[in-house]
């Protein structure tokens, strides 16, 4: 088939791909190009001419301390709620897969939390974790005789209970696609596997974990994505506080576009993209190699 | 793999795509009939805004009708900034300590010598001049200060309402003593400690010393620092974090759970302002309003200013309609209406008549004196100084908590400072 009569066959859906291709160029590589152009500028809400400022916004960027602070929270984030999540979710959706008693209405209650807006999971978590007399889990803690601590106040252990708050939310998430996997492994193999003698352990280790490597890349990778990425959640609960201890790279960048400080706000958008190109590829890189040693 | 690493490129770069959305309102339009509309964008709730905007309409005589957009305050900057950076935006712009920064930017038409402008007195134009030069009117006059509870005060024997900072104190040390929590703050969205602090300077050393009286624009044009000026009155006023009447545990509550508390008797005392005034008289207590004290009796300050100012957007179509509500804006009638929704709040323009409800009895007579003003009004020459005010604002849940020192806050709003200003 020559040039020409291969492009003719292929014509229909190059034309189906070209809306989707237009969307995604005008929504995200455009504003990408406009959003890397600015970054050197020194384009602010207050100046009415803009100018070419070299490196200057990176420099400010790395001199800038609480920028270490968003890098380290949104990495410290992004891996301890995708490792808490998991860790729950997988056992659980083990658990759900069996034929329990009751098992539909497991799964409904574990995934609720998910389907429901982050903010307004927020601030019904700002309210129970209040250190003020209204806040429930401190009243539980004084019913039960234990003093009252300050979570969200607390800048030692406020990441802490903002992470908590989206393993409660969002396990259930992670839970659902591990279900999925699991009724996708065949009960053959388990039976084989019985008959060979193998334990429940060395099953769980040796045909689900291995028949669950792609939820699993899915749910690392979405999870540690969307983990960098945390902002409405910070918003709602601390707004960055208490004195930026919770403030994570896109609270950072949200502040200074609400300053107005365009160029700056655009070189942070730039350092985090490369970020979470960086994290991505590494997990991509390594479940490569896992999936690659699994089909060997 | 090549197809997952372009999906992971996709979905990390989509990341800063999503967080750049935008932030809506919504929008009041009264019945148009003939008339053209006029637009005008602010942070204040359709509902606090129907009697203004009236009186508004029925001062533009059917020629126009205004049409109103609201923004929830902590979006405005970024709605109303995207605009006017896209050439575009209401026909009025209101702003408040931003106002200057609108000027700077070239947002605003100078007005210089219009009408409207007579009977507005100086002070009004803190944040609209910019040299000779006007390009806005204020609303009313806002200010902040300490509500106390009167029945929790003399049932535990203090009968007058402290007059300085030493006896404010010694009113919260009386009201420990009998196992009363002196204060109440709500530390975690709050910016009331911030107030009572700049409230203390202000009295202390902006109004009273000679070097204060010139700082804040020395500060804002780069040349002095916070560090080493401002230390020691931030120790002195810190004696409220040492002796633990504001403390790590109000950094965990927001500011609407503190009022709560002090509506409830749970507190004595709570930093706010007029804009609390309707709450509190309907929850039925005996409360009072005393101003943010410093170490004199003599001659007290009030932190406050123009609250919202008005000027006419330089890309506006409707220059002819802008100037129609501008005149209206500034008019004793529109005012009047500002000032009636806001109770306790005072005017800059003469004819507008103000009752000071008795509550208010011991700022009065420093409303009369005109000693109101706050060091981010200031401030705002050269810096868009809310972002500073801001940093004290987180700054100062440091200092509540312990992990920040009084050295610690003042040298962090330098940094900031010096990361902001235009010039």
């Amino acid at each position: 088939m020559n040039n020409k009569v291969k492009m003719k066959s292929n014509l229909p859906y190059i034309l189906m791909a070209v809306p989707a291709l237009a969307i995604f160029i005008t929504f995200f590589i455009v504003p990408l190009i406009f959003t890397f152009t600015y970054s050197f500028s020194n384009w602010t809400n207050y100046s009415p001419e803009i100018t070419f400022a070299g490196l200057g916004n990176y420099k400010k960027l790395l001199a800038d301390t609480t920028v270490s602070i968003g890098i380290k929270n949104s990495l410290v984030y992004a891996v301890v709620n995708v490792l808490l999540q998991n860790i729950i979710a997988l056992p659980v959706a083990v658990v759900l897969n069996s034929k329990l008693k009751g098992r539909n209405f497991y799964r409904a209650i574990y995934f609720c939390p998910a389907v429901l807006s982050t903010l307004v999971v927020g601030y019904l978590w700002k309210f129970l974790l209040s250190a003020s007399d209204y806040g429930f889990v401190n009243q539980v803690l004084n019913k039960l005789g234990l003093d009252a601590v300050n979570f969200l106040g607390n800048g030692k252990i406020a990441l802490g209970a903002i992470i908590l708050t989206q393993v409660w939310q969002w396990f259930g998430w992670a839970m659902v696609i591990y279900l999925g996997n699991l009724q996708s492994i065949s009960d053959d193999l388990y039976e084989a596997a019985s008959i060979d003698g193998a334990g429940t352990l060395n099953k769980f280790w040796h045909i689900t974990i291995p028949g669950l490597a792609p939820a699993i890349k899915i749910n690392l990778i979405t999870g540690m994505i969307s983990g960098l990425k945390v902002f409405d959640i910070v918003m709602s609960l601390t707004n960055g506080g208490p004195a930026h201890q919770t403030e994570t790279i896109l609270t950072l960048m949200f502040q200074k576009f609400s300053e107005g400080n365009y160029g700056y706000a655009s070189s942070f958008g730039i350092a985090f993209l490369v970020i979470s190109m960086i994290l991505a590829c590494i997990l991509l890189g390594a479940f490569g190699k896992w999936e690659r040693r699994l089909g060997q | 793999m090549k197809c997952k690493k372009a999906a992971g490129m996709i979905l990390s770069a989509a990341m800063v795509a999503g967080l750049v959305g935008t932030a809506g309102g919504t929008t009041v339009m009264a019945e148009a009939g003939d008339a053209q509309t006029v637009t005008f964008t602010c942070w204040y709730d359709e509902d606090d805004m129907a009697p203004i905007l009236e009186v508004i309409n029925e001062k533009l005589g059917g020629d126009y009708v205004v049409e109103y957009t609201y923004v929830a305050r902590n979006d405005y900057n970024n709605v109303l900034g995207t605009q006017l950076a896209a050439g575009e935006g209401p026909d009025i712009i209101a702003d408040g300590t931003n106002f200057p920064a609108r000027i700077k930017a070239g947002n605003l038409k100078e007005i210089t010598g219009a009408a409207y402008l007579e009977g507005i007195n100086e002070a009004g134009f803190a944040l609209c001049k910019d040299g000779d030069k006007v390009y806005g009117v204020p609303s009313y006059g806002w200010f902040s200060g300490v509500w106390y509870n009167k029945d929790i005060f003399e049932e535990n024997g203090i009968t007058e309402a402290p007059k300085t900072f030493d006896e404010l104190v010694a009113a919260c040390d009386t009201l420990a003593e009998k196992g009363v929590q002196p204060m109440g703050f709500g530390l975690a969205d709050g910016d009331t400690a911030v107030h009572s602090l700049m409230g203390y300077l202000e009295n202390d050393f902006y109004e009273t010393s000679e070097e204060g009286k010139t700082f804040d624009e020395a500060f804002a044009k780069g040349e002095k620092k916070m560090d080493g000026t401002i230390n020691d009155y931030v120790k002195q006023w810190s004696v409220l974090i040492e002796k633990g009447y504001i403390n790590d545990t109000m950094v965990g509550i927001s500011n609407e759970q503190a009022l709560n508390d002090f509506i409830a008797g749970k507190t004595a005392i709570f930093n706010g302002g007029p804009w609390q005034y309707t709450n509190l008289k309907e929850a039925g207590f005996n409360f009072g309003m005393i101003p943010n004290l410093g170490s004199s009796a003599e001659n007290q300050y009030l932190n406050g200013g123009p609250a919202v100012s008005f000027g006419i957007n330089v890309n506006t179509k409707n220059e002819e309609g802008a100037e129609k509500l501008m005149e209206a804006l500034a008019s004793v009638e529109v005012q009047q209406a500002f000032v009636d929704a806001n109770v306790g709040g005072f005017s800059y323009k003469e004819g507008v008549t103000v009752d000071m409800p008795e509550e208010y009895e011991a700022v009065k007579e420093i409303l009369e004196n005109g000693n109101v003003a706050c060091s981010w009004d200031r401030w705002s020459v050269n810096m868009p100084s809310q972002s500073l005010f801001d940093e004290a604002v987180a700054q100062m849940q440091g200092l509540a908590a312990g992990s920040l020192t009084p050295d610690d806050f003042a040298k962090a709003l330098d940094i900031k400072a010096d990361s902001i200003r235009y010039e």
